[in-house]
């Protein structure tokens, strides 16, 4: 049961991360590489918020947000004077500036041995002590945030972010400001995906910077790239399978030595089929260019 | 009869080479004003630069007044300067009407904070900007396409729809790159007809580039005549398509 | 200052091989328009068929290193049969390239850990030789190091002016279509440009191997110098490419010196983010018209 409760919870919070994610790539149109990034500042923000100045849950969380969303405005800058393959690169240049700052920042993040004894949650009296628990936040987070997402997906904004991703130029022609409205996109999905890297740290109890690597950006923008991008149904779909395809794996029985690196291979193999077979993923909209 | 662009002296050039220079001209308010020349005449860097999509080296973009020479390009849009392109750059993946509605939003509806405020009124919101856009969409003789994508339509198609993008945009001027280019006859008259219509019973100011002739002689109130990068020869419609030395040079006859 | 001299001319031999790698790089990116993280793998890939060569087979360095380059050729020849002509005959996009060159990455990099195990590979070379200059300590294997990669870059730079097919690869660049046109044989022409720019990085993957070693996790950072390198310098030219390579190992032998060498990587993605700041053409570049850009 416990397991069923940890599979659902990590859904729930991948689920977060993608339709975060999805906002920027989908709606935007930009292949962004940093959102393990984020995930990972929102982790660590709510981490030693909660661990090393005993800041209660809620405030801890609007802070690990801020500070998320400070540091995203502040990235924003340079990496939006670019776009296509640029873009992606620079985004790729900021995750690996940000692992290697969590990495070898020993006295403020822990290097490589991380933040042990996060607090689990606790708030308005209740204390969130077991999985079942962990659930039920890990939903009620769902049922708040996801919500604000889609409300974004379907309005003016929403449309505004599409029209640039299929021509920038043209919707300059009509008036709208493409660096503005693309800053506004990261800058939010950052915001967004700091809960889940929060509620994350929150339930592990221990992080370290090997969780929000490199490895983790191209497995978050993998799953959109598989369940598809640029609407609602897509990223769902992606983060199902992407969570239980390491499951199934297991059920084969590859030993653990090995499991990883042969999960990697049929991701990587993945990437390929998908881009050369169906660009626009499982049940996406947005086709990558 | 006023002036709403005046082209004071501009010039623009590329790594020594100099694709417009001393250009001084006129976009006559609510009137059409075309810019005709063999290819490379300039006629297109010109256009970008009106658009604000290059900065010119020399001289001022005079809109009423305020020099807009190297400003952005949507704030030359928010300022009533629309544009369409030669290769006309309609938004593919989006339907018809998404294509008219984003023309529609103001920058502030833009805006994700505003999108939140308006969270629970959504529906009635996308209603009102749909019936808009449906008027412009049926205007041009589109509204049996609504929902299909913009990359569905025929070139001809998505011409008209670019028209409607920019009456729903509300943009008092319209920059024209070619209009009538690639399209067989019947769709000609039909946009011919269109911008008539827009000068005469919208006040829409006009500023075209064309190549076709008949197009020219049938929409032009005024000519410019370029030629390496320059402006050669200027006057009434009628007076430049009979002048002698441009029916030799360009058309010739 | 003893310490900083010693640092620059580390830096210094660390340039001349990052001028290979930046070479390999901008060579595919240049004339194909793709973006080759997987150049990250062939870098890998080189290093283990040295090592397989060397320390597995014993053979001598010489024959490892001739061996390694010619297996690399290989490879580079099948990813581009296998992987990027059959996206280049759908017409995809570069966007579509990149994800499907990082596929490959990940692909070749678990590969080469499932086959070799995780830890790093070194070679023993027994005692080495090394030099003074000065204040200034060189070892030998520091100067084929510098030699190799000076006199490479320098053959190529001359060759470039001098033989038609690099004309003909940089006008594939620009319009591959129309190299058809021209009577020219463009899959040959992109043959050529994956296998020299293997040749490029089985050298430095080689020389590095046999210096400090291999794990199968470098990749990326090797790929991300080139990248770097290609990107601040510019484009378009080999001038650029490699005055971005030696500018990048230096500022990387500073940070060492002011801080220490867990920084370096963030020194290459603050260079990086730097010149595209300031010259988003690079240092080395020419502007060009608002259509070729869009």
């Amino acid at each position: 049961m416990n397991y069923l409760f940890h599979m659902l919870i990590m859904i729930g919070i991948y689920s977060m991360a993608a339709y975060s994610l999805n906002l920027l790539v989908g709606y935007g149109g930009l292949l962004s590489l940093c959102h393990a990034a984020f995930y990972g500042i929102g982790a660590y923000a709510y981490a030693l918020l909660t661990s090393k100045f005993a800041i209660p849950f809620i405030p801890a969380m609007l802070g690990a947000i801020a500070i998320t969303a400070a540091l995203a405005l502040l990235i924003s800058f340079p990496a939006l004077r670019f776009r296509g393959d640029m873009f992606v690169f620079v985004t790729l240049g900021f995750q690996m500036i940000v692992f290697v700052i969590l990495y070898n920042w020993v006295d403020f993040t822990g290097g490589p041995y991380g933040i042990p004894g996060i607090p689990r949650p606790s708030f308005f009296g209740f204390d969130v002590n077991n999985t079942g628990e962990y659930l039920i936040l890990v939903a009620a987070a769902n049922l708040i945030l996801l919500p604000l997402v889609f409300a974004l997906y379907r309005s003016p904004f929403g449309l505004t972010l599409k029209a640039l991703r299929e021509d920038e130029r043209a919707s300059a022609s009509l008036g709208i400001h493409g660096f503005l409205h693309f800053l506004q996109a990261m800058v939010l999905s950052a915001a967004f995906v700091a809960v889940p890297g929060a509620l994350y740290a929150a339930y592990v109890t221990y992080i370290d910077p090997t969780s929000f690597s490199l490895q983790e950006s191209i497995f978050q923008v993998s799953i959109l790239l598989l369940g598809g991008s640029g609407n609602r149904k897509g990223p769902f779909v992606g983060v199902v399978i992407m969570l239980l395809l390491p499951e199934a794996l297991r059920f084969l029985g590859l030993p653990d030595t090995v499991a990883p690196n042969v999960r990697e291979i049929i991701y990587g193999s993945m990437l390929i089929i998908l881009m050369y077979a169906r660009p626009q993923g499982i049940a996406g909209e947005f086709k990558v260019r | 009869m006023g002036t709403k662009i005046l082209l004071d002296k501009v010039g623009k050039c590329f790594n020594d080479f100099w694709a417009v220079s001393g250009i001084r001209a006129n976009i006559w308010e609510g009137k059409i004003t075309a810019f005709i020349g063999p290819n490379g005449a300039g006629k297109t860097t010109l256009f970008q630069v009106l658009a604000g999509e290059l900065k010119p080296d020399t001289g001022r973009v005079l809109l009423n007044a305020t020099n807009i020479a190297g400003m952005a390009t949507w704030k030359i849009a928010r300022m009533g300067i629309g544009r369409q392109f030669q290769d006309v750059r309609i938004f593919g993946g989006l339907s018809v009407l998404e294509n008219v509605v984003v023309a529609l939003l103001t920058s502030r509806e833009q805006s994700p904070v505003e999108s939140w405020k308006n969270m629970w009124r959504q529906s009635e919101i996308l209603k009102k900007h749909e019936n808009k856009a449906k008027y412009w969409i049926e205007f041009v003789g589109l509204s049996d396409y609504c929902t299909c994508l913009a990359r569905e339509l025929s070139f001809g198609q998505q011409k008209l729809l670019s028209i409607a993008r920019l009456m729903a945009g509300g943009f008092d001027i319209f920059l024209l790159d070619e209009p009538t280019a690639g399209l067989a006859h019947a769709m000609i008259v039909r946009i011919v007809s269109l911008l008539n219509d827009l000068v005469e019973n919208h006040g829409v100011t006009i500023a075209l580039i064309e190549h076709n002739m008949t197009v020219v002689a049938s929409l032009a109130y005024w000519i410019y005549f370029m030629n390496e990068g320059s402006v050669a020869f200027h006057g009434r419609s009628d007076h430049v398509l009979g002048n002698k030395d441009v029916r030799e040079m360009y058309m010739g006859l | 200052m003893n310490l900083l001299l010693q640092l620059l001319a580390n830096g210094i031999v660390n340039g001349a091989l990052y001028m290979m790698l930046a070479v390999g790089f901008g060579l595919v990116y240049r004339t194909t328009c793709i973006f080759h993280i997987a150049y990250g793998g062939i870098y890998i890939a080189s290093a283990y068929f040295f090592y397989t060569f060397a320390v597995i087979a014993h053979l001598s360095i010489i024959a490892s290193v001739l061996l390694t380059v010619g297996c690399s050729a290989v490879l580079g020849y099948l990813m581009e049969h296998l992987l990027y002509r059959p996206f280049y005959r759908k017409r995809a996009s570069s966007g579509v390239m990149l994800i499907a060159s990082l596929g490959m990455f990940i692909i070749i990099e678990n590969s080469i850990a499932l086959l070799f195990g995780n830890e790093i590979k070194t070679i023993s070379r027994g005692l080495s030789e090394s030099w003074r200059i000065g204040p200034i300590l060189i070892m030998d294997i520091q100067m084929v190091e510098f030699a190799v990669g000076f006199v490479t870059v320098v053959f190529f730079w001359f060759a470039v002016r001098r033989l038609w097919i690099f004309k003909a690869i940089w006008a594939m660049g620009d319009e591959p279509d129309l190299i058809p046109v021209l009577g020219l044989p463009l899959f040959r022409l992109r043959d050529v440009v994956f296998m020299l720019s293997s040749v490029f990085v089985a050298v430095p993957a080689c020389l590095i191997t046999l210096d400090v070693g291999v794990d199968p996790h470098m990749g990326i950072s090797y790929m991300l110098i080139a990248a770097v390198s290609v990107l601040a310098g510019g484009i378009g030219r080999i001038n650029g490419w490699i005055t971005g390579a030696m500018l990048l190992a230096i500022l990387q032998s500073l940070a060492v010196w002011k801080f220490s060498s867990r920084w370096i990587d963030l020194v290459t993605f603050c260079l990086l983010v730097f010149m595209l700041l300031l010259r988003p053409h690079g240092l080395i570049s020419t502007r060009s018209r608002v259509e070729e850009r869009t």
